[in-house]
């Protein structure tokens, strides 16, 4: 059986975005402190030389992480990769996607802002209400009410650190990494930090709020159903539905499927709010 | 001679693993204990119809004497704001609607804001955070 082969440039570009997500971050880190998120985040933008560029810089390289993530498993689905890998490295690799969307909402958690303030706080409820182990995860990765931001940033620094290495090592090979691929994905971040600005929101005491964009369709179901249904049970299904294309291909598709449908349609109603 | 000597060691050594496990223990348990509350001073005067919004409280006079409400959202822990359009609290992540005296009104939340205690001293109000 022939295989329909990945498109090169765009596997390439999330490893190049990664890894440009993992440069600029050691960058944006160093003036940093998880104590005073807020004030050091203002203080990144406004202070330190180029500063404003560093983190517009990591803030898009992140985000194009993400999307490129989404996109490069979708075709790992389409080009059939499950059939090619033992069970234990679809599951890895499958793993990994929550792990890169973990990331990028731990990033703004650590930001401070009123975004940040209030997904930290949603997340610590929503590890809080799963049961038996909700407490335990709760006090690993977030515990933002008596700790501030702390075990956020922490989370986001490992997890950055964890996912991108093994995934460098067993994957995709860092060193086939070539330079042409950094530059030109290098280029187009530097070009969108130019041009944009990275979103921070100060404290405005507005009467609604949005989350993250990959985020508005959970924060839209929150508002109907228990925290434990909306906020855990229904995210888990796409990774459900990854790891269960090893076994049973065309339930998971449909499974996915659905579940595309209905969150683009959350997503949709939550960003018209 | 060989023995007696691995015997001490092996005593020595339960007794500093008996009492790192019990050290670890107390701050184990102390960890969990209730932490005593924090206590915020309010020197700004009440006036009827004014809320006066601190970062965790809000603060206004009743017929009844002066209220506090945490601004925590009984839902998801979210900051609640004041709508001064409807004059009520609202969260403004999921929306849930309270009243000016914290009952809920509307929303997932399910629940009224918590009330705060509010002791009268000399130099203003003291806000107890739980």
């Amino acid at each position: 059986m022939r295989f329909r082969k990945l498109n090169p440039w765009l596997s390439w570009g999330l490893a190049a975005t990664f890894f440009l997500a993992i440069l600029s971050g050691l960058v944006v880190s160093y003036p940093y402190h998880e104590e005073h998120p807020l004030i050091t985040t203002v203080g990144l933008e406004t202070v330190v030389p180029f500063g404003g560029f560093f983190r517009a810089f990591h803030y898009f390289s992140g985000q194009l992480t993400l999307l490129l993530t989404l996109w490069h498993t979708m075709e790992a689905i389409l080009c059939r990769y499950e059939r090619r890998r033992p069970w234990w490295a679809w599951t890895t690799l499958v793993l990994c996607v929550p792990g890169v969307l973990f990331i990028l909402f731990t990033g703004y958690i650590i930001r401070g802002d009123e975004t940040g303030y209030a997904a930290g706080h949603i997340a610590e409820h929503l590890a809080q209400s799963i049961p038996l182990i909700g407490g335990a995860i709760d006090h690993l990765f977030f515990l933002v009410t008596k700790d501030g931001v702390h075990r956020a940033w922490l989370a986001h620094v490992y997890f950055s650190g964890v996912i991108f290495f093994l995934a460098g090592l067993f994957h995709f090979r860092l060193r086939a990494l070539r330079s042409v691929d950094i530059a030109a994905w290098g280029s187009f971040c530097a070009l969108l930090a130019l041009i944009l600005p990275a979103s921070l929101e100060t404290y405005t005491e507005a009467t609604l709020i949005k989350g993250p964009w990959f985020f508005l369709g959970v924060q839209e179901l929150l508002r109907y159903l228990p925290p434990l249904i909306a906020g855990v049970l229904f995210p888990s299904v796409p990774a459900l539905a990854l790891l269960g294309f090893y076994w049973w291909p065309r339930a998971s598709a449909w499974a996915l499927g659905l579940w595309l449908a209905v969150y683009s349609l959350l997503t949709t109603v939550g960003a018209l709010r | 001679m060989a023995g007696k000597n691995r015997r001490s060691f092996l005593k020595l050594m339960a007794g500093i693993f008996l009492g790192g496990l019990g050290i670890l223990g107390t701050y184990s348990a102390l960890h969990f204990l209730p932490r005593p509350p924090r206590k915020i001073l309010v020197k700004e005067k009440l006036e009827p119809n004014k809320i006066i919004i601190g970062p965790e409280y809000f603060l206004r006079l009743t017929s009844s004497g002066p209220l506090a409400l945490s601004r925590t959202c009984p839902h998801l822990g979210c900051l609640v704001t004041y709508n001064p359009i409807k004059n009520e609290f609202v969260c403004p992540c999921h929306q849930s609607r309270f009243s000016l005296e914290g009952k809920y009104l509307a929303g997932p939340a399910k629940k009224d804001l918590t009330k705060l205690k509010v002791i009268k001293s000399s130099g203003g109000l003291i806000i107890e955070i739980p």
